[in-house]
């Protein structure tokens, strides 16, 4: 279809999944966060490395066409379901260090802190999201 | 999106539910009766978190009080013999039985909560501003 390729060219599906993998994330660490002073709580993780090396992939196995769907590879920390939505699931965030004595990992500086970045991110993806629908925009109504 | 509202919501009640029970221990730090005005002394109340929000539905992630525990350790006994209430004999003949709340323990527990709370609405602003941008998409 033609709007097909006018959608998935270039960096609008990049955009998208970075936009759906922040909002998984956000929500884990709004999970962690929430559950800071819960006693044996394990907090989750999602890692954005593995994300971006993932990502960064797909769009070589892409190539030099610039359009067409990516197609993210499946990892135990994110799959695209049939929909063809990405969704996440968080792992266990490892004991990096001692527990407190109710046996919780919890770290709530390092918590906010990745929130911070992760808002960020969002906000970048979505901002140039909406670079590239003006992009679009402009070029269907032909003026400036 | 909205469901990490729910979650940070729930956290909100729950650390609200905490302070709540800080208040009562504090409120009662010298009460040597029960309600019903006979001797009896108040305990400590103690809420206790776990994980999933039970309102929201099962499964549902956030954190609620799953019960309020009364603390088990024994009073603290003040030499008063002149109380109405002080024991008339034996090992604490003269003594009349406080609360077991210690001030500074309630004070740095407020102060956790509180900070707590504050997180968890900074994690609602985060999460408002994302929803705003993704609309802003709209056009």
């Amino acid at each position: 279809m033609w709007l097909d390729s006018v959608i998935n060219y270039g960096s609008l599906p990049v955009l998208e999944k970075v936009t759906a993998y922040a909002e998984g994330r956000h929500r884990v660490l709004a999970e962690n966060i929430a559950n800071v002073d819960t006693p044996s709580y394990r907090a989750k993780q999602l890692d954005p490395k593995l994300f971006q090396a993932k990502l960064a992939k797909a769009i070589e196995k892409r190539g030099e066409r610039h359009h067409g769907p990516l197609t993210l590879e499946a990892t135990k920390q994110f799959h695209t379901d049939p929909q063809g939505l990405l969704k996440v699931t968080p792992t266990l965030r490892p004991l990096e260090n001692l527990l407190f004595h109710d046996g919780t990992n919890a770290s709530i500086e390092r918590q906010m802190a990745a929130l911070a970045e992760n808002t960020l991110m969002h906000q970048v993806a979505v901002e140039l999201l909406q670079r590239r629908f003006l992009e679009l925009r402009r070029a269907i109504s032909g003026r400036l | 999106m909205f469901g990490s509202l729910d979650i940070s919501t729930s956290a909100l009640v729950a650390q609200r539910i905490r302070m709540d029970t800080i208040a009562g221990n504090i409120a009662n730090a010298s009460t040597p009766a029960d309600p019903n005005g006979r001797p009896g002394v108040y305990q400590r109340r103690v809420a206790v978190f776990a994980p999933g929000n039970p309102a929201a539905g099962r499964d549902a992630a956030g954190v609620h009080v799953a019960e309020i525990l009364k603390d088990p350790a024994p009073p603290e006994m003040r030499h008063d013999p002149g109380h109405p209430l002080a024991a008339k004999a034996g090992k604490w003949q003269g003594y009349v039985a406080y609360p077991n709340v210690k001030m500074s323990v309630e004070m740095i527990n407020a102060m956790e909560a509180g900070r707590a709370y504050e997180a968890n609405v900074t994690v609602m602003q985060a999460t408002k501003s994302m929803i705003s941008a993704s609309l802003k998409l709209l056009g």
